[in-house]
């Protein structure tokens, strides 16, 4: 890969990291700690951007990063106060920022007059805090001390100037003549110059002298003074400029003096005027009788012998070259005691993680073929393959923890958010988190974002109440979001709760029931009429708002949290507010389910959502007509589901009491009986991907490998046990004929 | 005879920038992140020249300048603070703390071996 | 890819469907591997054989005979499948059997003629003429299916 594109996928990793310790910086800035330790923090993550940015010349980002780093410049300096005006303003930047950012990393273009407000307000607060404006990248600095040479005027009159006689000997300037007395402070500073004379010789000829004329007794010697001083004759064509550029570095470290070099040149001819001074006139001819007196002073003849420059001895013995230690490698430790890190592509994470899987499909394997022949060879081999069991499914464990994050850059994501919603909707939010250090895998935080983000939309936009729904109610103005994560009994539950006004129930059954979601004349428990918010095509918003309302649902987060094997609940308190809790499981890679069989294929079916299994006896089913039927289990009647039919697989409909019954929960807490052959045995399956080389498949949420090699679907209980979707999902099918239907 | 390089600096992005510039040049590089790694790797390599940024965590620039000075053995290796080109001010105090030039930022790779190369012997 | 390489001569992979030659650009075959029971994939197309387990990633095997028009195969031992690669995803073709591998120069692959069948010029994006034989280049993006990816 070309180098610098590398470097710039670097750069772009990095921002994301100074994005992360920026939001978190200003977080800590907005609790009331203004210490210079997290100022500077806050300042180098901006900073930092900026810098890389200039190097992939990103103008934009540039110059927004560089208003930013200016106002932050004068909050480190004290010169300006943060007080939360400004924070609200350096919490919208660094949200400017941030998008900046994903625009340039995406190569998108950028429309300044989305940020043009932020960006002059960063102006206005850096002039009108203390201290000088700051030129923007204007040069100010060292800039050499420009000689110039005073000159009389010396008037002729125009037209009247004859090819006028040269004096014998002329004035050519050759370059320069130097005198340069260094400061004891410019060796100091590591510098030599000899390094300095040498840079002059580059530039044209020369003959230098060492001056020593300062130089004191050996008994008044001092180690650390400088005595001696150059005088260095260059015959050039370079400009006085290029000279003094030469010395930038040890500008005032230094007595630098430069005068123009005259040299004697034989003949006559026209008048050369010697470089890089400012034009002066001829005098008549008249006055050119006395012969011609320069103005200025010419040294005099060399009197001190020219001495040649010998190299100063070596500065440090310099010692054997030393190998190469790239300490790039390292993390950077943090500042309370480092746990040791190292920085590992993720590539060769799930290579690795994949492998194992492999190898927990293999003992699998393993097991099964060897199972029935090791049983009746005695329990030492038996103990060796439950052992191998064990050791398999322990190194799964630790390989997928290498995999887990902590959620807290999910949490800070949500932090912006809130800001962004509550901008938007007028009113005053605090979203408070708890276990941000909570750890997850990378996968599971990555497919959270959507789902958790319009879950914190909906409670800012929907959960809270307005401000003067909460004066009324006797709430504080400020409405609190909680967001915690923690580790429970294997998983991740993670809650996102309000203290709003709570679901209204009345009215969300009333829209339920409008839109036909539900039967009129059904009555529900309020937990049943919470889990309504659940169904596809449900809103309560009676106008479509724009932060929520973008036809993403809270049917589509339950299907993203479904989709990653988890569950999701929720549950409310009128007047009090809402909380919804998201249980996830700690790795993606595998789910316990139970093996059936159904017209001859097998089948898996997430443990999860299974309460029971039955064998439906005909007492107990119930014939609803059109080959659909429901069973009685314990005072309730349950829909059977023709599992083989619904899927496709199987042309007749089963018969139920040739059936087994599997009695499943789903996220409505309705139930559902799944009819299937034959349940086959129960295990802990890897899961494997389908949608990655084939797309989604209507009713199957997975694939796994079998012991014996062979490819199983994992069954997508939502899908299949809830009517309505059953339906659509086999009107999905008929597309999946047209999705490979070429236009003829 | 290989000049080494000693580039300080916080951002990963920047070493990596820096790293090539110098190695395309047939340079050595060694690299630390902040002050305090820098004294580190100091103790244990005797570059030609060292490039050091000045906004880091834990010891910034400035800090590392002097620190490196203090050491009697270190007078003479040169230091290039790395700038953007607003910074008179900071260079004058990265000046005092005995820093020998300055490279501004963004830079050219051209032109930062040829710095490097003006305060190299 | 620079420019330069699209006038490198090609590797092709030429397999036979009944009489018929077709090939593909060996870049994109990732291995050919001999014919393993698959397990079908509910709700889908009839060319669509099902997945078979390829080293640990569940591959769809397409039964490319179908899929070309040239009716239903019955797989099995005499088949070959082709593993391909397309982007980041990998299908099976199941085709009668894999032939040859040949080298062409991008100027010897002819656009397809107008009085090809539909079906042609929906899947093939070109001809070989080799020693008197026609081969046609598939076009992969079109036979396998559209991945309707996660809309964002």
């Amino acid at each position: 890969m070309d180098p610098m594109a590398s470097i710039r996928d670097t750069f772009f990793q990095e921002c994301e990291e100074q994005m992360e310790a920026l939001e978190q910086g200003l977080m800590t800035m907005e609790e009331g700690d203004t210490s210079s330790e997290t100022v500077n923090a806050v300042f180098r993550a901006v900073h930092s951007v900026k810098g890389g940015a200039g190097a992939f010349k990103l103008t934009e980002l540039v110059s927004f990063a560089h208003a930013f780093e200016t106002v932050l410049d004068k909050i480190r300096s004290n010169q300006l106060e943060p007080n939360p005006e400004i924070m609200r303003l350096l919490l919208k930047s660094a949200d400017v920022l941030s998008d900046l950012v994903c625009l340039c990393r995406d190569g998108a273009a950028i429309d300044a007059t989305q940020y043009d407000g932020v960006l002059g307000e960063l102006n206005s607060t850096a002039e009108g805090a203390g201290g000088e404006p700051e030129d923007d990248f204007a040069s100010i600095d060292f800039a050499p001390a420009m000689i110039s040479f005073d000159l009389p005027t010396i008037d002729i009159p125009a037209g009247d100037a004859p090819a006028f006689e040269m004096p014998a000997t002329e004035q050519v300037a050759t370059g320069f003549r130097i005198h340069f007395r260094p400061h004891a402070d410019l060796y100091r500073t590591g510098n030599e110059p000899l390094l300095l004379i040498r840079q002059l010789k580059s530039l044209g000829s020369i003959k230098c002298t060492c001056d020593t004329s300062a130089l004191p007794k050996l008994a008044d010697y001092k180690v650390n003074e400088s005595y001696l001083a150059f005088d260095i004759e260059l015959e050039t064509d370079a400009s006085a400029l290029d000279i003094t550029q030469i010395f930038e570095f040890v500008d005032g470290a230094c007595d630098l003096d430069i005068q123009p070099l005259m040299a004697e040149a034989a003949g006559a001819g026209p008048f050369v005027p010697p470089m890089q001074l400012p034009e002066f006139d001829m005098p008549p001819a008249e006055q050119l009788a006395q012969p011609y007196v320069p103005v200025y002073a010419i040294p005099p003849a060399a009197a001190a012998p020219v001495v040649e420059i010998v190299s100063p001895p070596p500065m440090a013995a310099a010692p054997a070259p030393v190998p190469v230690i790239d300490v790039a490698q390292k993390e950077k430790p943090t500042s309370s005691g480092p746990a040791p890190t190292i920085r590992v592509e993720l590539d060769r994470v799930d290579r690795l993680i994949n492998l194992v899987g492999e190898l927990v499909i293999n003992q699998a394997m393993l097991a099964q073929r060897l199972g029935p022949a090791v049983a009746s060879s005695g329990s030492e081999a038996l103990a060796s393959l439950e052992e191998l069991e064990r050791l398999t499914r322990d190194l799964q464990d630790s390989v997928m923890a290498i995999r887990a994050q902590p959620v807290k850059s999910l949490f800070q994501r949500m932090q912006r958010i809130v800001r962004e919603v509550a901008d938007q909707t007028g009113k005053t939010v605090r979203l408070r988190t708890e276990g941000e250090a909570t750890e997850v895998d990378k996968t599971v935080i990555e497919s959270l974002a959507d789902p958790l983000t319009h879950m914190i939309r909906n409670a800012v936009d929907h959960g809270l109440e307005s401000p003067e729904g909460r004066a009324s109610a006797g709430k504080s103005e400020e409405g609190v979001i909680k967001l915690t994560a923690a580790h429970q009994s294997g998983k991740v539950v993670i809650t996102v709760q309000d203290d709003g006004a709570g679901i209204n129930r009345p009215k969300v059954l009333e829209i339920a029931k409008k839109k036909n979601l539900v039967p009129q004349d059904a009555t529900f428990t309020d937990s049943e009429i919470d889990n309504l918010l659940f169904l596809p095509g449900f809103s309560t918003a009676t106008t479509v708002s724009a932060i929520s309302g973008r036809g993403v649902g809270m049917d589509v987060v339950r299907r993203s949290i479904q989709a990653l094997g988890g569950r999701i609940n929720i549950s409310s308190k009128p007047g009090h507010g809402s909380s919804f809790t998201l249980s996830l499981p700690l790795t993606l890679a595998v789910l316990d389910g139970i093996v059936v069989s159904i017209a001859e294929a097998i089948f898996i079916i997430p443990l999860t959502s299974v309460v029971e299994t039955l064998q439906p006896e005909n007492k107990m089913i119930l014939d609803l007509g059109e080959g659909s039927h429901a069973m009685r289990v314990r005072e309730r009647l349950v829909p059977l589901v023709d599992v083989g039919q619904a899927l496709g697989v199987r042309a007749e409909p089963s018969k139920p009491t040739e059936s087994v019954a599997i009695l499943v929960d789903t996220e409505s807490h309705s139930r559902s009986a799944l009819m299937v052959d034959r349940i086959i045995d129960q295990r802990q399956v890897v899961i494997k991907s389908f949608e990655h080389n084939y797309g989604p498949v209507p009713g199957i949420a997975a694939a796994t490998i079998l012991g014996d090699g062979r490819v199983a679907m994992i069954l997508d209980v939502e899908t299949i046990a809830d009517s309505k979707q059953r339906e659509r999902m086999e009107s999905a099918s008929k597309d999946a004929a047209a999705k490979w239907a070429k236009a003829s | 005879m290989t000049l080494t390089v000693l580039t300080v600096d916080d951002s990963r992005t920047m070493r990596d920038m820096l790293r090539l510039a110098l190695t395309a040049a047939g340079m050595n590089v060694v690299q630390a992140e902040d002050g305090v790694h820098g004294v580190e790797v100091l103790a244990t390599c005797a570059p030609d020249c060292i490039i050091t940024d000045i906004n880091m965590p834990r010891m910034d620039g400035f800090g590392f300048i002097e620190a490196v000075r203090a050491d009697a053995a270190k007078q003479t290796i040169p230091i290039l603070v790395l700038t953007t080109e607003s910074d008179a001010d900071k260079k004058q105090k990265a000046r005092s703390a005995g820093a020998t030039g300055w490279i501004t930022k963004p830079f050219e790779p051209e032109k930062l071996i040829s710095v490097v190369k003006r305060v190299v012997a | 890819m620079k420019k330069d390489q699209a006038n490198d001569p090609r590797e092709l992979i030429v397999f036979k469907i009944g009489e018929m030659e077709f090939c593909v650009d060996i870049i994109q075959v990732r291995e050919i591997r001999g014919w393993t029971p698959a397990t079908p994939v509910p709700h889908s197309p009839e060319f669509m054989i099902g997945v078979i387990n390829l080293r640990g990633t569940v591959l769809p095997v397409i039964d490319l005979p179908s899929r070309l028009g040239h009716g239903k195969s019955v797989p099995s031992q005499r088949h070959a499948v082709i593993v391909v690669q397309e982007q980041d995803r990998m299908t099976g073709l199941l085709v009668d059997m894999v032939s040859d591998i040949i080298s062409v120069e991008q100027k010897e692959i002819h656009p397809t003629p107008d009085v090809s069948s539909a079906i042609a010029r929906s899947f093939v994006s070109g001809i070989v003429t080799l020693e008197g034989r026609m081969i046609s280049l598939l076009s992969l993006e079109d036979v396998l299916p559209n991945l309707q990816r996660k809309a964002a």
